[in-house]
């Protein structure tokens, strides 16, 4: 059987050139729920330490062998979450019981008057200043600590991923403006927005889209990473029609995407829900520009085959099959992915979404050892 | 197992329908489980209703027809071992599909025979919701068994029969009953039909 040729470093900086690996790297996304299901720590003690989060998350690494890269570079805790999330969150054990998924609640935190305001004072000043104390109980030195905190929690995972000889896959935890903006207001209130007062929610827009692409590239630098992550749940053509999305979300992407690449840097979109209409769209951009992160439920089969030579692709191992399939099933959507997704280079292995919940551990493994060693037993 | 699934789009009046269905059919010796997958304005009181003969799970932390798909099979195995409803009734989070969430049961809960799929409009915004948000309510109409037009004590008549007509070209199949469940106008000819 022929062996590794590349290390894991190598081989994901080929998959983010559009190059065919020695095999397809693997990078999981691991976040705070799995990987406290699967060290064996309750969420509650996660949730109140972001240090037992990252032992979490590294102790996972290392009892399963490890991957090719760390998905994020400060594990999503509630209070550093609220460092960028405009919505109140129901913790484990302390509103919910210990072993509960953290809970993020839909409601009305922004009102139509501070689009307004995120336009003249810009969204960073308005959410530590302003927003982060109507969703959390909290005063401004616990802010100031916390984003000491994030930062001291993204140095320690560079530290660590370097001694285990990976590397981190996303410089920075942002989410898209539309997607921000829609979480605040709450997404009934943001649709009545969209449709009865839009100049007003574009130039709150235009004033995040600014302050996003500077974050992430200051972000990215100070990590050394290549990639910035941009988050969207809400964009897509299963709740918009296309009109929106070409309004609202589109030029502010593409407005993104050239000023990271200006820098060397790739957008990696965290797209959840299907968005297999949209998909065309990502070919405007620049070659090589962007990481499609698919959640399972858009066809990503038929994505390959709009953006292959053109766009990365990173995904897709749906929750359903973590939770409730057998490693047997794991292991034929594995081989189903490297062969039809991966085959020509410019795929990632990871999950749909996030690592499921409630990830069965034989179900994790099957889906590690498999992507390590299938594509070298074929030779 | 026979499970309704109460889906609509957020602040459609789901948690409102879903208590009063709950409390009617329970008055003549239905045996109700409730599946709460959303923590919406109008909170479900847990023991209030296990109080009046019902069985209520939550599952937190997201949506059942993705990442918490194992939660939901999980739960609907607990409810049939626990306590084996005559009707079990799931609320999906008001920006589900739910003709995703019948996949998942369909593909993984076996002890599920029969799924009747009620979505509700809310008659107040749907002028604006089905220009701003067509694929997720067309989705959500589609997938539909039966279409409740809700909140009819906002609108006039011309209206209900208009989004009647619309619901009626999305689905010609489904059944389509106006109501105010908060108001409690209409709600006999639907229970007939859940019954």
């Amino acid at each position: 059987m022929a062996r590794e040729t590349m290390t894991s470093k190598e081989r994901v900086e080929a998959a983010l050139r559009l190059e065919k690996p020695d095999r397809v790297p693997i990078v999981p996304a691991l976040m705070v729920a799995a990987a406290s299901h699967l060290a064996g720590v309750s969420r509650a003690q996660v949730c109140a330490d972001v240090n037992v989060a990252i032992d979490a998350l590294l102790k996972v690494f290392d009892d399963f062998g490890g991957w090719d890269a760390i998905w994020q570079p400060v594990p999503d805790v509630p209070h550093l979450f609220q460092l960028i999330l405009p919505m109140k969150i129901k913790v484990p054990g302390i509103d919910l019981p210990d072993n509960y998924v953290m809970q993020i609640l839909e409601e009305e935190v922004l009102k139509p008057e501070d689009y307004d305001k995120i336009a003249e004072m810009g969204w960073f000043k308005f959410h530590t200043e302003d927003c982060i104390f109507r969703v959390c109980d909290t005063t401004p030195e616990d802010v100031t600590k916390w984003a000491i905190e994030a930062f001291a929690a993204m140095s320690r995972v560079t530290a660590e991923v370097e001694k285990r000889g990976v590397s981190l896959l996303l410089g920075s935890a942002a989410m898209h403006p539309f997607f921000t903006l829609s979480l605040g207001r709450s997404m009934v209130k943001f649709t009545e927005d969209l449709y009865y007062s839009p100049e007003k929610l574009e130039r709150a827009l235009k004033r995040l889209t600014a302050e996003f692409i500077q974050s992430t590239i200051t972000a990215c630098k100070v990590s050394g990473t290549k990639v910035g992550n941009c988050t969207e749940e809400r964009a897509s053509a299963f709740y918009y029609p296309l009109w929106v999305f070409e309004r609202f979300w589109w030029p502010y992407t593409m407005e993104i995407v050239d000023a990271m690449w200006s820098e060397g840097l790739v957008t990696l979109f965290h797209m959840d829900t299907p968005w297999d209409k949209n998909i065309p769209y990502f070919k405007k951009l620049p070659r090589g520009s962007y990481i499609l992160e698919l959640d399972s439920t858009t066809d990503i089969f038929a994505a390959k085959e709009v953006v292959r030579g053109h766009g990365i692709i990173h995904g897709d191992v749906p929750a359903a099959l973590y939770s409730l399939g057998k490693p047997e099933d794991m292991e034929a959507y594995v081989k189903k992915l490297i062969d039809e997704v991966g085959g020509d280079g410019g795929y990632i292995l990871g999950d749909g979404c996030s690592t499921a919940a409630d990830a069965k551990p034989e179900n994790f493994r099957a889906m590690l050892e498999t992507a390590k060693n299938y594509e070298f037993s074929k030779k | 197992m026979k499970l309704l699934i109460i889906a609509g789009f957020l602040g459609s009046g789901k948690t409102t329908l879903l208590l009063e269905v709950a409390r009617r059919l329970t008055a003549v010796s239905q045996r109700i489980a409730i599946i709460e997958n959303e923590v919406g304005e109008i909170g479900i009181d847990g023991e209030y209703l296990r109080q009046e003969g019902m069985q209520v799970q939550e599952i937190f932390g997201g949506c059942i027809c993705c990442t918490l798909s194992a939660d939901l099979v999980l739960t609907l195995e607990k409810v049939e071992r626990l306590f084996q409803p005559d009707l079990t009734i799931i609320e999906p989070t008001g920006l589900a599909r739910p003709g995703d969430v019948v996949a998942t049961v369909r593909g993984y809960a076996p002890m599920v025979t029969d799924i009747l799929v009620l979505v509700l409009v809310d008659a107040t915004r749907y002028e604006m919701l089905s220009e701003m948000l067509t694929p997720l309510l067309t989705a959500q109409i589609q997938a539909a068994d039966i279409v409740v037009i809700n909140k009819i004590d906002g609108v006039d008549g011309a209206n209900i029969d208009l989004i009647a007509m619309n619901v009626g070209l999305l689905n010609a199949q489904a059944k389509v009953v106006a109501i105010s469940a908060e108001k409690r106008i209409n709600l006999e000819p639907l229970l007939r039909e859940l019954l």
